[in-house]
């Protein structure tokens, strides 16, 4: 019974990793190859073209990563800096109206955006924010809150004010009980919910195409249309840029905010 | 350390009364234990002595000077709440120097100060661990550590004990005890259970559904209860009404003193009644009534008697510690020392 268990076990988990690692592999083999014709299993000749293109400042790649990496960056601190209130709201206090607010927070992931996009639009040119970095910032906090403040209203669910209560009893202001025991106590919501709200922004295409009016190039502007044309080496290069950014930011978001102990920690996620 | 008046305290949760009017008087370097069921607003008291709660009327004043309206931090009244609540991010060194961290005090003195609230809570050496690393009964005592370390006006313990084991919390009860004795902290001690409360406090304050009904030192409060709740609290009690007593059983000038407490109740210990088969001869401090042995228990070095008497319309329980032999059915005289006795209003 128990072997028969970890049989599945094993296969289970093979069977994921040939999931997840597959297509990673595949990327690799098409980024790297030259020449690469029907049936040959593997490329006939490998090249590296595609990565030239890439890095060619020419070609706008590294601008755009660089656009996206910043707006990411952005939205991910602005995001976060609005969930911590609005999810210790939610979390903690008993208010009246609370259940119809923490439907509406959700709206905006649950109505499709481009719904609402065309308003946002009109809106965002009448106040002159269109076609600039702050509007594309601003208009990728809508796919991206929702996710945010569920994230840190569980957070905080999970904490409870109790641990507040506690440093107040022994004479901490707001400013300290926010610094030494609300945000270590938080930090691996905030974790999760960066790494989220910054791969959200990092890959939105539609939202940033309509309000940054086609001058704001991010990373998915220049990667879209070359998945679409089938070239598939340049294609290839660009996601695995795609991923290694993304891999990267949550490197860094975990070594800022996780403490060590924590990790061992049952509030660690 | 500070001497502690709370004044009328009410407060109300939707509309429903949780404390009523309450008071009390703690002196300075006295250890109060609030004892009372579940749900009377034990907790609720000490959340508005710390300020985490708001009174919706009535005042605290600590050595004189009113704190109602001081903020939770700038109080001084610390609370260890029932869970422990360490910080789990801080090791035990940083959970107990936090306060006095959060008061700008050096790191050097910080420093000696955990040591030595460590040793007093017999945990020396424990400063790195972290409270995953550490059992409920360590917890308890960095969580009290922690409390003693930024010199309390008041300390507020909430049930510190009740989550421990058997063994370990008499050792925690010890340890509370002791450290009452040398640091002389005034002290408020939620507690539910009678024993505890007994041989931890100074003074006990029992509470019933928002309300103190009694306030005082252990023996006052078993010997002179001011009513039945209290009475039935610290122990088994004979309750004899006394617009009951015939008149004839009664000593002829202790009849006089009664007039004014016909409403009364008297209530009298059972081990404070003597057993007899002479009747005593006349003695103002002693009534004597006549009884018949309804029920004879044995256990042990006491023996427990339950004895119908006709002139109070009642039974008596009586321990007896002499180990007389009564059989059931048997005729004796009660004898009931009229000086340890309590009258209670009915
Ligand atoms: N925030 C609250 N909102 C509404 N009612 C509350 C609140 N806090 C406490 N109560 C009610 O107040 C009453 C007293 O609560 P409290 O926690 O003070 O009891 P307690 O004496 O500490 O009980 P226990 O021994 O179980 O800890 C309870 O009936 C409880 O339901
Ligand atoms: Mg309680």
């Amino acid at each position: 019974m128990k072997e028969k268990r970890s049989i599945y076990k094993i296969i289970s988990i093979y069977a994921l990793v040939f999931l997840f690692a597959f297509p990673i592999l595949l990327l690799f083999i098409w980024a790297f190859s030259g020449r690469w014709s029907w049936p040959n299993l593997l490329p006939q000749t490998l090249s590296l073209s595609g990565w030239r293109y890439f890095f060619n400042p020419a070609n706008g790649a590294l601008e755009s990563l660089a656009t996206s990496v910043i707006i990411g960056i952005a939205v991910t601190f602005i995001t976060l800096l609005i969930s911590i209130p609005a999810g210790k709201a939610m979390g903690l206090y008993e208010f009246p109206g609370k259940e119809i607010i923490k439907i509406l927070i959700l709206a905006p992931i649950i109505i499709p955006p481009l719904a609402v996009t065309m308003g946002i639009h009109i809106n965002f040119m009448r106040l002159g924010l269109a076609d600039k970095f702050i509007g594309v910032i601003l208009v990728h906090l809508i796919p991206t809150l929702p996710y945010s403040i569920r994230i840190m209203t569980h957070t905080f669910e999970g904490i409870s004010g109790k641990f507040e209560d506690q440093a107040r009893v022994l004479g901490a202001g707001p400013m300290q009980r926010f610094w030494h025991i609300t945000l270590p106590l938080i930090s691996p919501g905030l974790f999760s919910a960066g790494i989220l709200v910054f791969i959200i922004s990092f890959s939105q295409y539609l939202l940033t195409f309509l309000i940054g009016g086609g001058r704001i190039i991010t990373f998915t502007m220049v990667l879209f249309p070359l998945v679409n044309s089938g070239d598939r080496m340049l294609s290839s290069v660009y996601s695995l840029v795609f991923i290694a950014a993304a891999l990267i930011f949550t490197l860094l978001m975990e070594r800022v905010l996780v403490n060590t102990e924590q990790r061992k920690d049952h509030f660690y996620i | 350390m500070s001497r502690i008046e709370i004044k009328n305290l009410t407060k109300k949760f939707d509309s429903k009364n949780i404390l009523k009017d309450l008071n009390l008087n703690i002196e300075q370097g006295e250890m109060v234990a609030l004892l009372g069921p579940s749900g009377c607003g034990k907790t609720t008291t000490l959340k508005i002595i710390s300020g985490l709660l708001d009174a919706d009327q009535g005042d605290i004043k600590f050595d004189g000077k009113s704190v109602i309206d001081l903020p939770t931090e700038k109080r001084g009244a610390v609370l260890v709440f029932q869970e422990y609540l360490l910080f789990p991010h801080l090791n035990a060194a940083e959970n107990i120097a936090f306060g006095l961290k959060m008061q700008g005090v050096d790191k050097s003195i910080r420093k000696n100060r955990v040591e030595e609230l460590l040793e007093l809570v017999n945990l020396p050496g424990y400063q790195s661990r972290y409270p995953y690393e550490l059992s409920g009964g360590q917890q308890q005592r960095i969580a009290l550590a922690r409390a003693l370390a930024v010199h309390p006006k008041v300390l507020l313990l909430d049930e510190p004990i009740s989550n421990l084991d058997a063994n370990l919390r008499e050792e925690m009860r010890d340890l509370i005890r002791k450290i009452h004795e040398e640091k002389q902290m005034t002290t408020i001690f939620v507690t539910h259970d009678r024993e505890e409360a007994l041989l931890v406090a100074d003074k006990i304050a029992v509470m019933k559904d928002g309300n103190l009904e009694q306030v005082g030192i252990p023996e006052e409060l078993y010997r002179n209860p001011v009513n039945r709740y209290v009475a039935d609290f610290f122990g088994q009690a004979n309750y004899i009404k006394i617009s009951q007593i015939n008149k004839d059983v009664f000593p002829a000038d202790k009849m006089r003193e009664y007039k004014h407490k016909k409403n009364k109740i008297l209530m009298l210990r059972p081990e404070f009644i003597h057993l007899s088969k002479e009747k005593l001869e006349y003695n103002k401090n002693i009534l004597v009534l006549k009884g018949e042995i309804e029920k004879r228990s044995y256990a042990g070095e006491r023996i427990y008697y339950q004895v119908k008497v006709n002139a109070v319309n009642s039974s008596l329980r009586v321990i007896d510690f002499k180990l007389s032999s009564y059989d059931q059915g048997s005729t004796v005289y009660l004898e009931l020392p009229l000086n340890k006795a309590a009258y209670l209003e009915n």
